[in-house]
């Protein structure tokens, strides 16, 4: 009983300490999940503008707590502009009451994530997402058109399922998800030692690029480059570690002791490589596996001189292609074998009638034959 | 830096999943149910491209078009079935297939009566032309 009592103190503080620490993770949740649970559709709906005023507070929330912008780029603002319109229409498609507004709801999110697709340098996919939704946009307004309740209020768009439980279990699975991504893509340590990198590469003199290297006022000890091998061999990154070991030697040869005599060019090019040896460990931190995959290596990734994301072919829609054809060639075939099997049912299914319909069906023509005769 | 990070696209992903799993569970409308099913395979899609774009490869776009082949496959098989259940129960609410659940285990019922909306004025109906009107008083004429 007593050791009951023990765990269960355990986890109460646990608990707590997950509350105070992870705050900014669960208060844009919560105050989002009090909004959807206030708009979603019931009998007596509570007034539209205070499900609107927390949907509106948690999606500025989420920007400062979970975001942080830290400057103000046209690539953050196009990416906040379209992730938000995306969370808004999405918000509107689950809690709208109109079959044909949630439709045109769903348009504005297939438009945002196109946009956020445009961000992601995919056109292509861009495209073709715009074409074929545009289709099954088309096709769901005829079906709302033909078999939606025109008129008041009906059971089917009136009434939510559980609107609590419904509710609740989404947002505990995206807090859920979110401590994951958050956790698992936890990259301050790398951080920190690309800043350090970053303030050595201004050094004007060897004197001073050597002591921002060896950099001790800040906490851990030793060099950029040991600091650099102890977190990537903690990591279990071997082959970069190797990699930055070859780069340590290199430095000590360069001969730190006198640094009158630093060859500058030098210093700066160990530090340009150190630095992408970790943007790579830092793109590699999350993954479960750190074997090369099939494709590209990741050390050989191009990147942009400026904001170190990885360069994609220009040709988007050309290497798409080449990689559709060959490293998926029979996912292709799959693919269409799917689709001309999804057709034919689809017409299966939707021409078969039920037992009843055929029975009154039948019964109704052999009614109305005599009275043609007797016309 | 100034780029947006993997992170922040993973999360709008993940965010817009988890909007179209409250929207499947709690809609009672089978289209709308559709829609969200939908915005969930939306959600995946941007986590896949948002990966290719920082592994700088292709093959999440490429997995990003086999989610659209089989979005489609989905869109296809689901409108029939939805048309079918209609023509089954006259009406697109899905509890009314809820007599299909588990044994031991009650339907939800919501008994709150739903606001009545008055119906529209009827339009008023003019006597077609060229068609003499009855009128009452003919009997008495003959």
């Amino acid at each position: 009983m007593s050791l009951f009592a023990q765990n269960s103190s355990r986890l109460v503080d646990s608990f707590i300490n997950f509350v105070s620490k992870e705050w900014a993770l669960w208060l844009p949740l919560l105050v989002g999940g009090l909004a959807i649970f206030l708009m979603l559709p019931r009998p007596r709906r509570y007034p539209m503008w205070l499900g609107a005023a927390f949907g509106l507070g948690a999606l500025i929330l989420s920007v400062a707590l979970l975001f942080k912008p830290a400057a103000v780029s046209p690539e953050i603002a196009l990416f906040i502009a379209f992730s938000s319109l995306a969370l808004i229409s999405g918000a509107l498609l689950v809690t709208q009451e109109n079959p044909a507004r949630a439709a045109l709801a769903f348009t504005l999110v297939i438009l945002s994530t196109c946009g956020l697709f445009l961000l992601l340098a995919a056109p292509f996919l861009m495209a073709a997402t715009i074409i074929v939704y545009a289709g099954a946009i088309i096709v769901t307004f005829l079906f709302v058109v033909m078999l939606a309740q025109q008129h008041g209020h009906s059971d089917a768009d009136s009434r939510s399922r559980e609107p609590v439980l419904a509710t609740l279990t989404g947002f505990l699975l995206m807090g859920i998800l979110l401590y994951v991504v958050r956790t698992g893509y936890e990259t301050s340590r790398f951080e920190i030692l690309l800043k350090g990198i970053a303030a050595a590469q201004g050094g004007q003199d060897g004197k001073e690029i050597k002591s921002l290297i060896q950099a001790e006022s800040n906490g851990p000890q030793g060099t950029l480059f040991s600091r650099s091998e102890s977190l990537l061999a903690e990591l279990g990154f071997f082959a970069l570690e190797q990699q930055v070991t070859q780069l340590d030697l290199d430095w000590n040869m360069l001969g730190p002791d006198n640094p009158d005599k630093l060859d500058l060019t030098k210093a700066k090019e160990l530090l340009t490589k150190l630095e992408i040896v970790l943007l790579t460990g830092k793109d590699r931190v999350g993954y479960a596996s750190t074997k090369p995959g099939r494709g590209i290596e990741s050390s050989e990734i191009r990147r942009d001189d400026k904001t170190r994301v990885p360069h994609l072919p220009a040709e988007n829609s050309a290497h798409l292609g080449k990689v559709l054809f060959t490293d998926f060639l029979l996912p292709v075939e799959l693919g269409g074998t799917l689709l001309l099997v999804a057709t034919v049912g689809a017409i299966a299914i939707a021409q078969r009638r039920s037992v009843e319909e055929r029975r009154v069906r039948n019964s109704t023509m052999t009614l109305s034959q005599p009275e043609e005769v007797k016309g | 830096m100034n780029a947006v990070g993997l992170e922040s696209y993973l999360i709008v992903g993940a965010a817009l999943f988890c909007l179209g799993l409250i929207g499947f569970l709690a809609r009672r409308n089978m289209i709308v149910m559709f829609l969200c099913a939908e915005m969930m395979l939306q959600g995946v899609a941007l986590n896949l491209v948002a990966f290719a774009r920082f592994r700088g490869n292709l093959q999440g776009q490429a997995f990003v078009l086999f989610l659209v082949t089989v979005a489609a496959c989905e869109a296809a098989i689901a409108l029939a079935l939805i048309l079918m259940l209609y023509r089954r129960k006259g009406s697109l609410d899905v509890s009314l297939w809820q007599d299909m659940h588990e044994v031991g285990w009650e339907p939800a019922e919501d008994d709150e009566p739903l606001p009545e909306i008055p119906l529209p004025a009827p339009l008023p109906h003019l006597t077609p032309a060229g068609i003499e009107p009855p009128r009452k008083e003919e009997p008495n004429h003959v």
